[in-house]
């Protein structure tokens, strides 16, 4: 239990800070990356596809939150697979930061393909669920 | 008596009650729809993703019993219901699911027979341009379906001669355009069809100019909060508009079309409860099987979302102890959103990471099942204490989803699955309930001495008034529920004009 005036780093304000921190850096490091496919290219690298298809999967996620929150979902992602971010980040900030940009990112079938190198991308969800056999 | 303002009231415009009024406005009657909903396109939905306007009178209300675990009801209040999100899989019931009493000695028989509802579902089939085909001897006397069945995929080809009898899914994903509708080109979302081919009653009322006939008055935005009757017959409908104006409707005949949830509470709102109403409620076990194989499941291909379906887990002897399983692959495998974040979360990234999806979608075998349960009174719908918007009692769920007769199902099909599919080196890794709630069956259900309604969906105590749709269904197949609703809504209809004349 803290008390006022306590200095003690305790573990609930180290995960606030560590979390703030997170914040904070994804939000200057986004603002950087957001100039230009940076970002794209970063995602790339992470999913281990190409900056064409990490564009299209990061455009659907845009479209589906909306840009503002798009925004925000994205610099944190950036924080936390980045240095420092991706060693610092408390577990659940993380954790929490990944699955909310990559849910959004792949959601339909066409999506999948796309990530899977399967299926070139494409802008419409129309037609695109499902390679012709 | 004092002339009623309509003829035919029908409150709800899904399958049930669009086809309802259909056949009266065909025969000349005049018809007004309440809805609680409001008119939306279809390519409005698409700008959107919603299917419904946001308005007052279209939002959800139901809550679940707060001692049990929530359970994701899925209805959707808009002109057209749940037509509008619904995925498109369209089976007849089996003989056996009209009569499982008498066969199996469980649940209950139906008031009628596979053989009475056959001209219907023929109709049903033609209006939602129904794909199928195969000669499955559980259909002994069926006609031709009204569209060549969608081709079997890849993963068909590779289960077909190890999951027999296997055949062509019975789809409202239609192979051919018909209509204003184009033909199913693999889009795999099939709840906001980008191509608006997947059926519903748009389709119908545009076709038909159903919502332009003078007969038809569509009273949308509007809640139905009760009825209210005298003696042995209900006289009005207590309406509440989404600017939460209030006025009455009477009617020659009321007939309740909403989905399960909803014609039991109305029913209950009008102080109509009894020993039936609201109890028996189902929603169809839906569950996803992962099955990994030592080779390429072949996912990903087909001309639809699902394309052939087995037919051994839905009828027989076994149904004394567990349900009817249908089973059938999902073309598009393994959605690895899920595995990407488990995989990132654990440290693996770049090519070893794709390296990784591309192995799971490749080796993992996606089947959906959809279950029978046997009918069970403790899953019901009541009125909660807490109020809506409009000041009606909420609708209170209580759904302990499992059972035994669940379980035993689970057990052993999984069991033989591993079994039938070794020669693939099948393995379940993993099972999981996905779109819950969609089907909500049973709780005014038709019986000639039991239940709330008769064999035409007639309240038992109300001559004029008929409770209609999923609501109906003593037990439930494993079958997909919306053909049947169709066809017991022509056969209604046509029920209405003649017992009109």
């Amino acid at each position: 239990m803290s008390h006022p005036g306590d200095r003690r780093i305790t573990r609930r304000k180290l995960m606030a800070g560590g979390a703030g921190g997170v914040v904070l850096l994804g939000g200057v490091g986004y603002g950087r990356f957001a100039v230009g496919d940076e970002f794209e290219e970063h995602v790339a690298g992470v999913l281990g596809t190409s900056t064409a298809v990490a564009t299209q999967l990061t455009a659907a996620a845009r479209k589906r939150l909306g840009g503002f929150e798009y925004d925000q979902v994205a610099a944190r992602f950036l924080a936390v697979t980045t240095f420092p971010g991706s060693e610092l980040a408390p577990g659940s900030i993380r954790d929490k930061a990944i699955r909310r940009l990559v849910t959004e990112m792949i959601t339909e079938s066409s999506e999948n393909l796309i990530y899977l190198g399967l299926r070139e991308p494409t802008n419409s969800l129309a037609c695109s669920g499902l390679l012709r056999s | 008596m004092a002339t009623a303002d309509v003829d035919v009231a029908v409150v709800g415009s899904g399958f049930c009650g669009m086809f309802v009024a259909r056949e009266l406005v065909r025969a000349g009657r005049e018809v007004t729809i309440v809805e609680r909903g409001a008119t939306k396109s279809h390519a409005r939905q698409l700008e959107d993703r919603e299917h419904a306007l946001d308005i007052p009178s279209a939002a959800p209300n139901h809550e679940s019993d707060p001692k049990l675990a929530d359970y994701p009801w899925d209805y959707v209040y808009g002109v057209g219901g749940c037509s509008l999100h619904w995925a498109g899989v369209a089976p007849r019931f089996l003989e056996s699911d009209f009569e499982l009493r008498t066969r199996y000695g469980v649940g209950r028989d139906w008031p009628l027979s596979a053989r009475q509802l056959e001209p219907f579902y023929d109709e049903a089939e033609r209006a939602l341009a129904v794909a199928g085909g195969g000669d499955n001897p559980l259909f002994p006397s069926r006609r031709p379906y009204p569209q060549p069945p969608q081709p079997f995929a890849p993963v068909d080809r590779l289960l077909a001669g190890l999951m027999k009898p296997y055949f062509p899914l019975a789809q409202s994903r239609p192979t051919r355009s018909v209509g204003g509708r184009a033909a199913c080109c693999g889009s795999a979302t099939c709840r906001l069809c980008p191509v608006d081919a997947r059926y519903s009653v748009l389709h119908t009322a545009g076709d038909e100019h159903l919502l332009d006939n003078p007969r038809l008055t569509l009273r949308e935005r509007t809640v139905a909060a009760r009825v209210r009757t005298d003696r042995d017959r209900v006289t009005e409908i207590e309406l509440i508009q989404a600017d939460g104006e209030r006025s009455t409707l009477s009617a020659g005949t009321v007939v309740l079309a909403c989905n399960g949830i909803e014609n039991a509470a109305i029913l209950l709102r009008s102080g109509l409860g009894g020993d039936d109403v609201g109890k028996w409620l189902y929603d169809h076990e839906h569950r996803l099987i992962y099955m990994t194989l030592d080779r390429s499941a072949r996912h990903g291909k087909g001309s639809s979302l699902a394309t052939g379906i087995c037919y051994d887990y839905a009828d027989g002897d076994f149904r004394r102890r567990r349900g009817a399983l249908l089973v059938y692959p999902y073309n598009p495998g393994r959605l690895l959103s899920d595995d990407l974040i488990d995989e990132l979360i654990g440290g693996r990234e770049g090519r070893a990471l794709h390296n990784r999806a591309r192995n799971l979608f490749d080796r993992t075998l996606v089947l959906d099942t959809l279950g029978e349960d046997l009918p069970r009174r403790e899953r019901r719908v009541e009125l909660s204490p807490r109020k809506d918007s409009f000041g009606l009692p909420r609708n209170r769920i209580r759904y302990p989803a499992d059972s035994d007769y669940l379980e035993r199902t689970r057990r052993a099909v999984h069991a033989d699955l591993e079994h039938r599919l070794r020669p693939l080196g099948a393995r379940i890794e993993k099972t999981f309930p996905v779109a819950q709630g969609a089907h909500q069956l049973g709780t005014c259900y038709m019986g000639e001495r039991g239940g709330v309604v008769d064999s035409d969906q007639r309240h038992h105590r109300f001559e004029n008034l008929y409770v209609a749709g999923g609501s109906a269904f003593p037990s439930y197949s494993a079958h997909h529920p919306t053909l049947t609703i169709t066809a017991l809504a022509i056969r209604l209809g046509r029920h209405l004009v003649s017992d009109a004349r």
